[in-house]
């Protein structure tokens, strides 16, 4: 038995000094006692402390997550505050013999003799009378029942589930700490805007004029209607797939009932793509047809928004409904244009494609005075795409072949 | 450890004759241990006992029986209506001697016995049932200015029938505190009704029991239960629970607050503690333990407190009370 954890019950003082054995084996028990309550204290401080750790730290992920602090060393530090805090006050706080007798007294069986004892000889007061030996007996013999009770009884650390859960709200902390640099740096815009400036956009380019001319043969062949009347259905998914963005917003921007005096079907159709064409080159002859072929003014004006948004193409059953000639022109030139701007991995291109539309709009918007270009333009980015917007001569080329195969079919079908 | 002193015999000697004592109204009161355990903890405590159940469970015969083991003297009062105070403590009567000379003398009732049965004493007026209270509480008789002393040890054992109720004058709270126990005789199980049968069918044992020991006997192992060690924890739990049955106390317990109007009084606590000491004693000890205040709570309170009417209304009486009470002061301590 270690000096400091040994009763001050001084053998002297009881008067019944002839029970000398029976004093240490008493003395002796509840020192056990006390070294296992102290230890159990400690291990129960532990065990509060790895609780208390578990949660610090998961407070600490979660306010990471939410404001982005504080940083796992600090959050480490308080942690690990609060753990010494809670062990070291267990291990400074050492049972006193009354807690130690009480114990024995409560769970190995003591009932109430160790208490009693202690009070009887500690304070060094007590008379030798029948009582006392008869307690002094009486705790001789329940001695060794009461150490076998203490041997047995080891109460199970339970360490396993704190521990775990400070490992794991450890893990999880230093891991979500480690997240928000990756996370701004990806997130952050003027980074990301920084990136597309540095990536070239492309624009769609038909690149050379054995194609331009391939589209104009294409063009100059008459062309039936593309869907029959009695399937509409299959006719708008059709024109839905290839349609241009501008050409497919036009449409969606048409009215859904036909107007008295309004063109009819086809004839508004080809003024919609007209229009969005004119939209790209105010000054090509693209222009001029616009002009001529513009006497729907609310009609021009819902194609050049459907053209600078880029929104709409495709989701407007109206837009669909396509059995012109030359809807089919323009969904076969669109079509060599999309699948020229998206090759496997040319990503900046795919981008520069959403808003090339937008790009035009905002030339359209300028040139006729309307108010839509600003939302248009910022619908669509990024400016990159505004330094291809000059179409090169492939492209005026068949933009030219394409309007006077559109007047030369309206012709036709009056 | 030494051999045992002679002192030490004291505390052997005294639980040997307590379990015999136990042993001998085990076999001729069949079926009602707890209630023998407990009726002779509280006469070597020093206390009184009211005995309360239907008629015909031995109540009498049990008294008999533990008056003949401790060879103490009986004395029996059949209360009634008409008994008057003077029945129960006796009165001076005008006597002539034989050399004609006449005088007062003061003729002891059947109070001055060393174990007085008081038979169905709810059948007492308040008037006769106040004439034992002094001799309850100071061990004497005051009459005509005189005081005379009662004999020692001196135990009352009153009976009370709980149906009854008829022409009766229930006991006021002040003389139920008088008693240390109250105690409920309770219906023996089927193997004690049958045990009765070859015990008492001819016979009556009580009547035919030998004495085991005497009046000494009793106060030297009283004296015993006395001395036996009472360590500050126990104290302090005997406090706990007596302010547990107060209802308005800071440490009452939950129970007591909702269906309690009164609680234990500072003499239920003495009693409680001398009634513990004969219990460690029994077991063998000499310090009290706290599982000695809790056996003999419940008949040491269950006469001590008072119930809200609402709680009476609802069907709870004093043990289910006492039962919740114990629960949460078993916690406590």
């Amino acid at each position: 038995m270690s000096p400091a954890n040994r009763p001050t019950v001084n053998p002297s003082l009881h008067p019944l000094s002839t029970d000398a054995s029976g004093f240490a084996a008493v003395a002796s028990l509840l020192a056990a006692v006390r070294r296992q309550l102290w230890r159990e204290r400690f291990v129960n401080a532990t065990r509060t402390a790895l609780w208390v750790w578990a949660a610090i730290l998961a407070a600490a992920a979660a306010l990471h997550l939410a404001v982005g602090q504080p940083r796992l060393g600090i959050a480490l530090a308080v942690a690990a505050g609060a753990w010494l805090a809670a062990t070291a006050g267990a291990a400074l706080r050492r049972p006193t013999e009354p807690e130690s007798a009480l114990f024995a007294d409560r769970f190995l069986g003591g009932e109430s003799a160790y208490s009693t004892w202690l009070e009887a000889w500690a304070g060094g007061n007590a008379t030798d009378t029948p009582a006392l030996h008869r307690l002094a007996q009486w705790t001789a013999a329940a001695v060794p029942a009461s150490r076998r009770a203490l041997d047995t009884r080891q109460p199970p650390s339970r360490l396993v589930r704190p521990l775990a859960a400070a490992g794991i709200c450890t893990a999880v902390a230093a891991l979500v700490t480690a997240l928000p640099t990756a996370e701004r740096d990806a997130s952050g815009e003027p980074e990301r805007e920084a990136r597309a400036a540095a990536t070239p956009v492309e624009a769609p380019s038909l690149g050379d004029d054995a194609l331009a001319r391939e589209l104009a043969a294409e063009l100059a062949t008459p062309a039936g209607p593309s869907v029959g009347p009695g399937d509409p259905g299959r006719g708008s998914m059709g024109q839905a797939d290839g349609a241009d963005p501008a050409a497919s917003a036009a449409m969606a921007r048409e009215p859904r009932t036909a107007e008295p005096g309004a063109p009819r079907e086809g004839e508004r159709r080809a003024t919609a793509a007209e229009a969005a064409v004119a939209a790209t080159d105010g000054a090509s002859p693209v222009g001029t047809a616009g002009a001529d072929l513009g006497a729907d003014d609310r009609l021009r004006a819902s194609a050049t928004r459907a053209a600078g948004t880029g929104r709409e193409a495709g989701t407007s059953r109206d837009g669909l409904a396509a059995t012109t000639d030359g809807s089919r022109a323009l969904q076969g030139a669109m079509t060599v244009q999309r699948r020229d701007v998206t090759r496997p991995g040319d990503e900046a291109a795919r981008q520069a494609d959403m808003t090339q539309a937008g790009t035009y709009d905002g030339e359209a918007a300028a040139a006729s005075g309307d108010s839509i270009a600003a939302p248009a333009a910022a619908a669509a980015r990024p400016p990159a795409a505004r330094r291809e917007a000059a179409l090169s001569p492939a492209e005026t080329a068949y933009v030219t072949a394409w309007a006077e195969a559109a007047r030369a079919s309206r012709a036709e079908h009056r | 450890m030494n051999a045992a002193s002679p002192e030490d015999l004291g505390f052997a000697d005294a639980q040997q004759r307590l379990l015999e004592i136990r042993a001998l109204l085990d076999g001729v009161i069949v079926g009602q241990e707890a209630l023998v355990t407990d009726l002779v903890t509280a006469v070597f405590a020093g206390g009184h006992v009211l005995l309360e159940g239907l008629p015909g469970l031995g109540k009498t015969h049990l008294a008999k029986a533990l008056a003949a083991a401790l060879g103490l003297q009986f004395s029996r009062v059949q209360c009634t209506p008409d008994l008057m105070p003077a029945d129960v403590t006796g009165g001076e009567v005008y006597t002539t001697a034989p050399g004609g000379a006449s005088s007062f003398v003061f003729r002891p009732g059947p109070v001055f016995a060393q174990l007085l049965l008081v038979d169905e004493i709810n059948r007492a007026t308040p008037r006769t049932q106040a004439a034992l209270l002094e001799a309850m509480q100071e061990m004497q008789v005051t009459n005509a200015g005189a005081c005379h002393r009662l004999p020692t040890p001196f135990c009352v054992l009153a009976t009370q029938n709980p149906i009854e109720l008829e022409g009766t004058y229930p006991l006021p709270e002040a003389q139920l505190d008088r008693f240390m126990f109250k105690l409920k005789v309770p219906f023996p199980a089927r193997e004690s009704l049958r045990a009765l049968l070859d015990v008492s069918l001819d016979r009556e044992p009580a009547d035919t029991l030998a004495a085991i020991a005497g009046p000494d006997d009793v106060l030297r192992i009283a004296a015993v239960c006395r001395s036996t060690l009472l360590a500050e924890r126990c104290k302090q739990a005997a406090v706990s629970l007596v302010l547990a049955t107060q209802p308005d106390a800071g440490e009452q317990a939950s129970a007591a607050r909702r269906h309690l109007r009164y609680g234990a009084s500072p003499r239920a606590l003495q009693s409680l503690v001398r009634a513990a000491r004969v219990r460690a004693v029994m077991a063998g000890r000499s310090h009290v333990d706290i599982a000695d205040l809790e056996a003999v709570a419940a008949p040491v309170l269950r006469h001590r407190i008072l119930l809200r009417l609402e709680s009476e209304l609802d069907g709870l009486d004093a043990d289910t009370v006492l039962e919740s009470v114990l629960g949460e002061w078993r916690n406590r301590t």
